[in-house]
C-alpha cells in the first residue's frame, strides 16, 4: 500500500526550544492515523512542516514518496488548521469558490464544488452570510469544507471537532470514515482521545517533540487485569469463588466485573466459576483505554495529570 | 493565475473595509480644503491669473494631492500586506493549497498596489471632473504621467513591505512616510546641505567621506516623491528630459530590489 505521509528524523528548533526532536513515522493510504500529544508537544509543527509552512531544522518529510516542498504535491493534500478561517468579509460560498480556484479549476467547477461542500458540512442556511459573525463551530465547518475542496488523498485534521456541537462531531466522524473507506489517508490530531480511539487504526504519541509510542491500537492497548464475565448458575456461590481470585467484584445480576489479583488470569475465572457449579457464557478481558495509554507514556514523575 | 486570484481577493477585501471609505472621505475633504487655500492664495497674490493658468494650477495641485494621498494609503496597506498574513493565518490557508510562496507575496503586494492606485485614481478623477467641465482637453501626456506616478506607489509598497518583515508594522509605515517626504528633491538637497553645512559654516574642508556620503544619499535616496514630481513635469511640459527617465529607472530598480529583499525574508519565515 502506498505511503501517503512519511516523517524521517524530523527536527525543528525555534531558537533554543526544540519543538520536534528526531521524529520518524509513516502513514499509509487508507489509514486513519491518530497523532497525539500534550499542548506544545510538536504535533501542529510536524503537520506544518509537511505543508512547508514551517522550515525544518533537520530531517525530511515525504508526501506520496516525494519531496514535501513541491507545491504541486499539495493538490493531493487537505488541511484543516486549528484556527481555520481568516476571511471575515467573505461568505462561505465565496470563500470555498476562492479555495477551489486556487487549485486552478474553472469558475463553474469552483461554484459547483462550493455548493457540494456547503451541503456536505450542512451550512446551506448560512452559505451567503459573511463569516465575520460566525460562531466557532460554524467556522470549523467552513474550515472542514475548505480542507476537502480538492478531494484530497491525504487529509490533515488539526483538532477537527473543536467548537463543534454533537451533530458536528458526528459529521466529522462520518467524513473521516468515508475518506478512509475510499482509500485516502487521514491524520487526526486531537485531544479527544475517545474519538481517536473510535476512529483511528494506528496512533503516534509524541511528548516534547519525541515519539514515545506508535503502532496499531490493538497492539498498543494492552489487556488489563479487569475481566467481565457472564454466567448461568448460582450467583452467590460464584461471587464467593470469585472473591478468592479478585481484589474487587462488581455484580449486576449474572454479570460480574472482576479486578483480578496479581498472577491470576482469565482461565482462573473459568475454573472458579466451574467450582461454583456455574457455566460461563461470556468472558472478556478489558483492554487499556487510549487515555490510560496516553497518561502512562506522557505523565512525568510527580505529575497529577497531563495538561 | 494564482497571483491574480490573491491580488483580486485582497483588492475586494480592502474595498469591503470601512478604512477605505474613511480614507476616501478624508481625501476628498483634504482636496476641497487645499483647493480653497490655493484659490485664496491666487486671489491674494496680487497677480491676475488667466482662466487657463488657474486651471493648470488647479490640475497640478489635485494631481499631487491624489498621488500623495494614494502613497499614504499604499503605505498604510503595505504595513500589513506582507507580514500580517503570515501571522494571522491567511498565508497558512493559501500556502496549504498548491500556491507558491512567491505568488502569495506578489499577489498581496499587487493587491495593495491596485487598491492604492484605485483610491488615488478615484480621487484624481473627482478632481479632474471639475476641471473637465471647464476645459475639454487633457494634456496628451496624462496617461503617461499616471503610469509614471503609479511607479511611486509601487515603490512605497515595496519599501514598506520590506521594512515590515523585520520591524513593527507601525514603524515600517512611519519609515515609509519619512522616506516619501525625504525623497522630495528639495528635501534631499536640504539633507545634503545639512550633512555638509556644519563644515561650511565653520569654514572647514569637510572630509571626503562626508562629501561622498552626502552625494551617495543624493543619488541613491529612493525617489518616491521624486517620481511623483517628475510625472507632474510630464503634465506641465508635455515632454521629458533625461533626468526624468533616470528617476523613473532608479525607482524601478528600487522596486525590484526591495521586492527581492522582501522575498528573501518571506521565503524563510515560518507560518
Amino acid at each position: 500500500m502506498e505511503t501517503a505521509f512519511e516523517v524521517l528524523n524530523l527536527t525543528k528548533r525555534f531558537g533554543g526550544v526544540t519543538a520536534v526532536d528526531d521524529l520518524s513515522f509513516a502513514v499509509a493510504a487508507g489509514e486513519v492515523f491518530g497523532f497525539l500529544g500534550r499542548n506544545g508537544a510538536g504535533k501542529t509543527t510536524t503537520i506544518k512542516v509537511a505543508l512547508d509552512l514551517v522550515k525544518p531544522t533537520g530531517g525530511e518529510v515525504r508526501l506520496f514518496g516525494d519531496d514535501w516542498r513541491e507545491p504541486e504535491l499539495r493538490r493531493r493534500v487537505g488541511y484543516l488548521p486549528e484556527f481555520p478561517v481568516r476571511y471575515p468579509h467573505l461568505t462561505p460560498r465565496r470563500y470555498l469558490r476562492f479555495a477551489a480556484r486556487l487549485f486552478g479549476v474553472s469558475r463553474a467547477d469552483a461554484a459547483r464544488r462550493a455548493d457540494e461542500l456547503i451541503a456536505q458540512v450542512e451550512l446551506e442556511d448560512a452559505a451567503d452570510r459573511r463569516m465575520g459573525g460566525f460562531s466557532k463551530g460554524m467556522l470549523q465547518r467552513v474550515g472542514l469544507a475548505q480542507a476537502l475542496v480538492n478531494e484530497p488523498d491525504l487529509l490533515f485534521l488539526d483538532e477537527p471537532t473543536a467548537g463543534l456541537d454533537p451533530l458536528g462531531h458526528h459529521l466529522v466522524k462520518a467524513l473521516v470514515r468515508d475518506y478512509a473507506a475510499r482509500g485516502k489517508a487521514v491524520v487526526v490530531s486531537s485531544h479527544i482521545l475517545a474519538e481517536i480511539e473510535a476512529q483511528c487504526s494506528r496512533v503516534a504519541i509524541i511528548d516534547e517533540g519525541r515519539l514515545v509510542a506508535e503502532g496499531d491500537l490493538a497492539e498498543l492497548l494492552r489487556p488489563t487485569n479487569v475481566v467481565e464475565v457472564e454466567l448461568e448458575g448460582p450467583a452467590a456461590a460464584a461471587r464467593e469463588a470469585f472473591e478468592k481470585i479478585a481484589s474487587a467484584v462488581d455484580v449486576a445480576g449474572n454479570r460480574f466485573v472482576l479486578t483480578l489479583l496479581p498472577g491470576k488470569e482469565a482461565s482462573d475465572v473459568s475454573k472458579a466459576a466451574a467450582a461454583a457449579a456455574c457455566v460461563v457464557t461470556a468472558l472478556t478481558t478489558r483492554r487499556q483505554s487510549l487515555e490510560d495509554l496516553f497518561v502512562s507514556v506522557v505523565k512525568r514523575p510527580g505529575e497529577e495529570a497531563p495538561a | 493565475m494564482t497571483v491574480w486570484l490573491v491580488a483580486w481577493e485582497y483588492f475586494k477585501r480592502a474595498f469591503a473595509s470601512r478604512t477605505l471609505v474613511v480614507f476616501g472621505v478624508v481625501g476628498v475633504l483634504f482636496l476641497i480644503v487645499v483647493g480653497c487655500l490655493f484659490g485664496a492664495q491666487l486671489q491674494s497674490g496680487g497677480r491676475v491669473y488667466g482662466a487657463e493658468e488657474q486651471l493648470g494650477i488647479a490640475r497640478a495641485a489635485s494631481y499631487h494631492i491624489a498621488v500623495g494621498w494614494g502613497i499614504l494609503y499604499a503605505v498604510m496597506l503595505a504595513m500589513g500586506a506582507a507580514s500580517r498574513p503570515l501571522d494571522d493565518g491567511r498565508a497558512q490557508f493559501l500556502l496549504s493549497k498548491p500556491v507558491r510562496r512567491s505568488h502569495v507575496l506578489l499577489g498581496q503586494l499587487l493587491g495593495v498596489f491596485l487598491t492604492a492606485l484605485a483610491a488615488a485614481a478615484a480621487l484624481a478623477a473627482l478632481a479632474s471632473a471639475v476641471s473637465l467641465l471647464r476645459a475639454h482637453v487633457f494634456p496628451g501626456t496624462l496617461w503617461l504621467a499616471v503610469a509614471v506616478a503609479s511607479l511611486s506607489l509601487a515603490l512605497a509598497v515595496a519599501l514598506v513591505a520590506f521594512f515590515s518583515m523585520f520591524l513593527p508594522r507601525v514603524v515600517a509605515g512611519m519609515l515609509g512616510i519619512i522616506i516619501y517626504l525625504a525623497s522630495f528633491p528639495a528635501a534631499i538637497g536640504a539633507l545634503r546641505d545639512f550633512m555638509t553645512g556644519g563644515y561650511k559654516e565653520a569654514g572647514l574642508q569637510f572630509p571626503w567621506y562626508v562629501r561622498w556620503g552626502a552625494e551617495v544619499y543624493f543619488a541613491a535616496a529612493p525617489p518616491i516623491a521624486g517620481v511623483q514630481l517628475r510625472a507632474a513635469e510630464l503634465l506641465k511640459a508635455q515632454r521629458w528630459d533625461v533626468d526624468g527617465w533616470l528617476t523613473v529607472a532608479t525607482a524601478a530598480v528600487y522596486v525590484v530590489l526591495f521586492f527581492v529583499a522582501t522575498w528573501a525574508l518571506y521565503a524563510r519565515r515560518d507560518v
